[in-house]
């Protein structure tokens, strides 16, 4: 196993790591949960932080304007999975027939 | 308005819970385990409980209603699917959707002028060339004298680190610092905010 994040617990709850870093780091807390407190007391001190700042009131609507979101992104998610299963089948069948006409 | 600190232990770690505040811990685990899981239902009953905060830590940033809500919709949708991983193991659902939100929140163009103008003050500070006065950014009094209260050499780094949610190269190169102290900077400027916040039991 290698050696633990040490310092990169906090950039990484910073949000101030590069995408290489912050996946090492990801990998690393699977399985050290030293490192993995280290992260979540920053990501307290930072939760912490945010109670600390002004609180606002969300529109009225939001709840709903949330479940419409969800809503589209379920459905945008099930058209992509779709279109690659049609995809999939297209190219396979393609591929069929075209072996089919080279053996004939 | 003015939140009352929630299930935050960090909050006042000397005060023994109330029953109220207990049973308040046991709905956050559940809700916790479910959302995990990936319970349909935690996702409403998380969406319930956290959003006026949520909301609040995205407006701080952004200060426009339309921009928070879709900030925290966009946030919380990569979340729940699987964009971004919560791992039970690794702490609190409640301060890891707030970080997953502010760190979308501070990278919205939107917030570009106030950056530009955050980022120029630090310059200057650490140029010796004028204090960093950050009240334009930091309304609460107790987070203001926390930041002021670092050594000026981390704070700069850490402004531009949380305020501004540059990476540690970015920092390093606006700072003219080596890539290791940046860094080891930006870590000890949160470690000793997160003491110095503690220090003092809110009355």
């Amino acid at each position: 196993m290698s050696s633990h994040i040490d310092e990169l617990a906090e950039l990484y709850a910073l949000g101030s790591l590069e995408a290489g870093e912050r996946a090492s780091v990801e990998w690393h807390v699977r399985s050290c949960v030293e490192c993995a407190n280290r992260i979540r007391s920053a990501e307290e001190t930072i939760a912490f932080i945010s109670d600390l700042e002004e609180s606002h009131e969300p529109p009225k609507a939001i709840a709903e304007n949330f479940n419409a979101r969800l809503a589209t992104s379920r459905v945008a998610q099930k058209q992509l999975s779709l279109k690659v299963i049609t995809g999939v089948v297209v190219s396979g069948l393609m591929i069929l027939s075209l072996s089919g006409a080279m053996v004939r | 308005m003015r939140r009352v600190i929630g299930t935050g232990t960090l909050a006042d770690p000397h005060r023994a819970l109330s029953s109220e505040a207990l049973s308040e811990l046991y709905q956050d685990a559940a809700l916790e385990q479910a959302f995990a899981r990936r319970e349909r239902w935690a996702l409403d009953g998380v969406y319930a409980r956290y959003r006026s905060l949520l909301y609040s830590v995205a407006y701080n940033v952004l200060r426009n209603a339309e921009d928070a809500q879709d900030c925290l919709h966009d946030a919380l949708i990569r979340v729940w699917t699987k964009r971004i991983t919560y791992d039970i193991q690794r702490g609190s659902l409640r301060s890891f959707l707030v970080v997953c939100v502010r760190n979308q929140a501070v990278s919205h163009q939107r917030v570009a002028a106030r950056r530009a103008e955050l980022s120029r003050r630090v310059r200057a500070e650490a140029n010796g060339r004028e204090e960093l006065r950050i009240e334009d950014f930091v309304e609460n009094r107790r987070l203001h004298a926390a930041f002021m209260s670092l050594p000026e050499e981390q704070r700069g780094p850490l402004v531009l680190s949380y305020f501004l949610g540059k990476t540690h190269v970015e920092i390093a190169r606006d700072l003219g610092l080596p890539l290791g102290t940046a860094k080891s900077r930006i870590s000890l400027g949160l470690r000793r905010l997160g003491k110095a916040l503690k220090a003092r039991v809110p009355s």
